[in-house]
Parts: C-alpha cells; sequence; structure tokens
C-alpha cells in the first residue's frame, strides 16, 4: 500500500468538492492558455498578412496612417484618394524594386451574411500587383483579357462564398454592373483571399474614381534605404509614407491595452483558483485530523503526512493543467471567432496559436502551483501532534 | 523473569483546563513485561487513556521518568517516539478509526508500510486470516459491521508484529457477541503467542480476562 495510491484514494472522498477545484483550475488555465495562444497566433498572423501584402512600404493619401494602413488591410469605408499621378512621378525612382498601384473600394452586399448583409472588398489593380506576390498562383482562369474588362479575379474564399467559377457571371450590387469570372486564386492564407479583384481602370470607372488610387505599394532594392525613401516622399503634396512595420507596431499598440486588461484577469482568475485549492485541501485535511494523527500512531513520519497532502494537491493541480489545456485547444475556434469580432484589425490564420511547448508550460505552471499551494495544507497536517488529533473532539 | 518492555515511574501529565490545573495522571509507577495482558479500569476522567497514550509513546510527560524498549523516551520529540512506535506498538482505538477509503486489506498493508516492518503480502493475509476477516478482505470498511471493523483494526495493528497491543475501550461500540470475539482473540493471541496487552476499559467482563487490572482514580492507580 503505497502512499501515492492513500493520496489518490483521499481525492475520492468528496468526489464533487474534488471536481469542482480540478474545474476552477481548468477554467483559469483555459482561459490563461488561450491568451498566451492569442499572443503568439495575433503576432504570427499579422506578421504573416504583412509579409504576404509583397511591400514593406504604402503611400497613401494624407490622413491618419494607420487607419488608411488598416483600411486596406480589412477594407471599410471612408478611405481617402490621391491621384494616379503620384504614382506615375515615383514609378522610376531607381531604389524601386517593385511597385503596385491600388485601388481599394468597398461595397454593401445586402445577400451576404446568410441575409444579414455586409461588405464586399473590391480591388483595383494592374499585373505588378502579383509580381509582389510570386506565391499567388491561379486555381482555375487567367489574368483578365484586357486592362479595362469587366471581368473579375476571385479570391479563394471569395469563390466558395459566392459559388462562382470561371465564366460565371457575378452581379456587383450598388453600383448593378454585371462582370465574369475571369480567374479563381488559390488559398493563400492571407486577405487576398477574401478579395474580388478587378482591372485597375475598370473599377475606377465602376465607382466614378478616375485617375484616383487608395495606395501604392512598394517593395525596395534594398530594404536600409526605407528611411532615406520615406524622407524623400515627405515633400510630396498630400500624400503620405507608412511602412508596414510601423504598420504592425501600431496595430500591435491597439491591442497590447486589451491584453494587459484580459492577462490581469486571467492572472487573477488563476490566484483565486489556487485559494480554491489551498482551501478545499485544508478542509480536507481538518476533516481528516483523527486519521492523520492514526496514521502517526502505526509509524508515518511527518515527511510521509507532508507527501500525501502534498501529492493530493500536485494531482488536483495537474489535473485542472490537463483538464484547462484541453478546454483551450477545444475553445480555440470559440476564442478565435469572439477575437475577431472585438478587435479593430483581426488579421487571417490562425489568430489563437497553441503549441505543445505552450501546453508543457501550463502543465509546468500548474504542478509548481500545486507545489506552492499544497506547502501550507501539508505543514498543517504534518505539525499535528498524534494525540491531541486522536483525542479531537473527546 | 519477564522482560520489562514499557517501564514509568513517577510519571505525570498535567492539563490547563482555564485557570484549573487538571492531573491527568499524578506520579504513576507501572511496569508494563512481555507477554503481560494488561486491564486499567475506572472511572471516565481518571486518566485511562492518558496513561495508554504515555505508556503508547503518544503523549509526552511532564514529569518523572519513561522506559520504553530499552530506550529512555521522558524527553523524546515526537520526530523520535515514532521511530519508538514503529515495529514495537500496535494501536486500537474506540471508534476503528480505519482509513475508509482502503478496504480492509489495504489498511492493513497501510499499517505494514507506516511501521517500516519487514513484511510480505503473505503476513497481511496471515493476520487478515487470524482475525477471520478473509472474505472480507476486499471490502471498504462502511461494508462492514462494527466487530469486523474491529477485527479490521486489530489486523492492521498486529500486522508489523508489534510487542505491545495498546488498546483504548476496544469493545466500548461493540455489541455482546462481536465483544466476546475481541476478548477470544486478545487472549488466543496473549497466551498462544505471546504479545503483551494493555487495555483500557469500562468492560469488567474483557477487564476480568486480563492477568492484572489496574484501577485508576483521580490519575493514580489505586490498589
Amino acid at each position: 500500500m503505497s502512499l501515492i495510491k492513500l493520496a489518490l484514494k483521499n481525492l475520492l472522498r468528496k468526489r464533487i468538492r474534488t471536481a469542482l477545484t480540478v474545474c476552477g483550475i481548468a477554467v483559469a488555465v483555459g482561459v490563461l492558455v488561450s491568451l498566451k495562444g492569442f499572443d503568439v497566433g495575433y503576432q504570427n498572423s499579422l506578421q504573416a498578412d504583412i509579409d504576404k501584402m509583397g511591400y514593406q512600404l504604402l503611400v497613401t493619401a494624407k490622413g491618419c496612417p494607420y487607419e488608411a494602413a488598416t483600411l486596406m488591410l480589412k477594407g471599410g469605408g471612408g478611405l481617402r484618394y490621391m491621384d494616379e499621378a503620384v504614382y506615375a512621378r515615383i514609378v522610376s525612382d531607381a531604389r524601386i524594386d517593385k511597385i503596385t498601384p491600388q485601388l481599394v473600394q468597398t461595397v454593401f452586399d445586402p445577400d451576404k451574411n446568410d441575409g444579414r448583409g455586409g461588405l464586399s472588398l473590391f480591388m483595383g489593380i494592374d499585373p505588378s500587383y502579383l509580381e509582389l506576390k510570386p506565391w499567388t498562383h491561379y486555381r482555375s482562369g487567367g489574368w483578365f483579357s484586357a486592362p479595362d474588362a469587366a471581368e473579375v479575379l476571385l479570391g479563394y474564399e471569395a469563390a466558395e462564398l459566392e459559388q462562382r467559377v470561371v465564366g460565371d457571371r457575378i452581379f456587383i450590387p450598388g453600383v448593378d454592373e454585371v462582370l465574369t469570372v475571369a480567374g479563381v486564386f488559390e488559398r493563400t492564407g492571407t486577405q487576398d483571399d477574401g478579395i474580388l479583384f478587378m482591372p485597375l481602370k475598370t473599377v475606377q470607372a465602376m465607382f466614378d474614381l478616375d485617375a484616383r488610387l487608395t495606395g501604392i505599394g512598394i517593395k525596395l532594392k534594398d530594404i536600409a534605404q526605407i528611411h532615406a525613401f520615406e524622407e524623400d516622399l515627405y515633400d510630396e503634396p498630400g500624400i503620405q509614407v507608412v511602412s508596414m512595420a510601423q504598420v504592425k507596431g501600431t496595430i500591435m499598440n491597439l491591442v497590447s491595452s486589451a491584453r494587459v486588461m484580459t492577462h490581469a484577469i486571467a492572472l487573477i482568475a488563476v490566484l483565486v483558483a489556487v485559494i480554491g485549492v489551498v482551501n478545499t485541501v485544508l478542509m480536507s485535511v481538518f476533516e481528516r485530523t483523527k486519521e492523520i494523527g492514526v496514521l502517526k500512531a502505526l509509524g508515518a513520519s511527518r515527511w510521509d503526512i507532508f507527501r500525501v497532502v502534498w501529492l493530493e494537491t500536485i494531482v488536483v493541480c495537474v489535473l485542472g493543467g490537463a483538464m484547462g489545456g484541453l478546454l483551450a485547444i477545444l475553445a480555440t475556434d470559440l476564442v478565435q471567432r469572439a477575437i475577431q469580432r472585438v478587435l479593430p484589425y483581426a488579421p487571417s490564420g490562425d489568430l489563437v496559436l497553441i503549441s505543445p511547448a505552450l501546453l508543457a508550460a501550463a502543465l509546468a505552471g500548474t504542478v509548481a502551483m500545486g507545489l506552492l499551494a499544497g506547502v501550507y495544507p501539508a505543514f498543517r497536517a504534518s505539525s499535528t501532534r498524534p494525540v491531541v488529533a486522536i483525542r479531537m473532539g473527546e | 523473569m519477564a522482560e520489562c518492555l514499557i517501564r514509568a515511574e513517577k510519571v505525570s501529565k498535567h492539563y490547563r483546563l482555564g485557570e484549573e490545573t487538571v492531573r491527568a495522571n499524578d506520579e504513576v509507577s507501572l511496569e508494563v513485561t512481555a507477554g503481560g495482558f494488561y486491564a486499567l479500569t475506572g472511572p471516565s476522567g481518571s486518566g485511562k487513556t492518558t496513561l495508554l497514550d504515555i505508556l503508547g509513546c503518544l503523549d509526552t510527560i511532564d514529569s518523572g521518568r519513561l522506559t520504553a524498549f530499552g530506550r529512555d523516551v521522558s524527553r523524546m520529540r515526537e520526530s523520535q517516539l515514532v521511530t519508538v512506535r514503529r515495529g514495537n506498538i500496535g494501536f486500537m482505538f474506540q471508534d476503528f478509526m480505519l482509513v475508509d477509503t482502503l478496504t480492509v486489506r489495504e489498511n492493513v498493508e497501510l499499517g505494514l508500510a507506516l511501521s517500516r516492518s519487514p513484511g510480505s503480502p503473505d503476513r497481511v493475509e496471515e493476520i487478515i486470516g487470524t482475525v477471520g476477516l478473509h472474505p472480507r478482505r476486499g471490502h471498504l470498511p462502511k461494508q462492514l459491521s462494527g466487530g469486523e471493523r474491529q477485527r479490521a483494526a486489530l489486523a492492521r495493528a498486529l500486522v508489523s508484529s508489534p510487542r505491545v497491543l495498546i488498546a483504548d475501550e476496544p469493545t466500548g461500540n461493540l455489541d455482546s457477541r462481536n465483544s466476546e470475539a475481541i476478548y477470544s482473540l486478545f487472549k488466543e493471541l496473549n497466551e498462544r503467542e505471546g504479545l503483551t496487552i494493555v487495555v483500557a476499559t469500562h468492560d469488567a467482563e474483557l477487564a476480568a480476562r486480563a492477568g492484572t487490572i489496574l484501577s485508576m482514580i483521580d490519575g493514580r492507580i489505586v490498589p
């Protein structure tokens, strides 16, 4: 009969109490793991989104640079426009490796989201757009037949959503235009998957935005020249230059205050769970005072009793930690959807990334929590004098 | 001349009860010799249980001298007393005090493990058989009658082959039939195996089976 078996059987005395304590830890650990997973997942996804834009600099019309960048990333109303002549002025700069003009437009589609309506994002592009994104391939079809063709290229998800294949016609609400699907892209794992691409000239004509652009994406030959390049464009009237590194930093700053708050709440939940564990184990120790006295009478040392109680606490914490990890994994989709609704900008990809290393760290954390939480109850139990314990209540 | 296992010389134990000092044991002198069967009798509050706790090295003394198994334990701390108890003293209590999440067999195994005595599964089975609980060895305490629980407690006390069995009111919660079973087991263990038994009891019939009856009043052993 080992002391480990004794400790495990002790936990089964008050099954509901043990289960509730384990659940308390599981919830706290689950929240913490989800938040940590969000930390990693969000940064990775944002970085991937920015990397897969293919350019390091974005030239936009003057205004809030980060709002413009965010709108370029995810779409929305309130975009500012600049003159296409800007593109003509900077396109020949020798420092530029690749450059692409863009005209983003959003349209409210009442049929989207099962009839609840939603925004459709259209982007006017020219062939240089795909030069910046060499990883983009056609699933079917190909490039527009003419620079002003009434055609559309669908991102992977847009095609799935619209249920369209090459040759199908697609109605553009708001402007009452009908376009033909020229091609469908493979999945890229970026915002491009949800976009409907049109020839730049077609968008300009369709939305009465002749010679207007919302942005110019630029990739330099030498990334070290970014600062100098920005400086040179400083005097260009009506525009601003935003580096994608700045965009990333700003978006991370936007979510950081929410992160601090949620982390604080999660840590409080963990603290409450630890207090719950201490309370549960202490109650269990008090209820078993006589039994502990008898065990000592039979020959148990202080260390024997300490180990039994400590082990009980650790087992409760480890069970809670394992359940919490599982809970976090199972709730990943739910958390991801909730985050997407709340955040100002939610990148594509996995927003919550729960890695084996994170789970291992969570489990190690719960073991440490158990070791810490068990010390006081174990000390109380082991310090009990056998004669006092046995005669308690007599 | 039988070996003296435990010797109490003018042992006193006092308690503070508010302003009052209670003399639970007052200069008690006693020798527990190997193979003896001692019954401590007396009214409630006469000091029987306190004396049992002292003889069983569960409690410390305030004055006097206590020797157990050749060692002076008068000033020993709990961490030292436990080493004296292990393998030398077995305990039985009025309310059995079995671990209620463990089966009879597991309770007995626990007694063996905690005493650090060398023992084997055969020893566990043997002692369970001795107290007549073989068919019930897989049962939890709550599935046993009072008599069976006390026999299980006896098996747990004896599995480490102690030299002295200390029993506090072992028949206090039992009916006459089950009490008789315990008397018989005590007698058999004492006479056949030479087990030294010290029992505190109000039960006159049990006391009558003991070789030595020690009457206690107000913390003293009286003639």
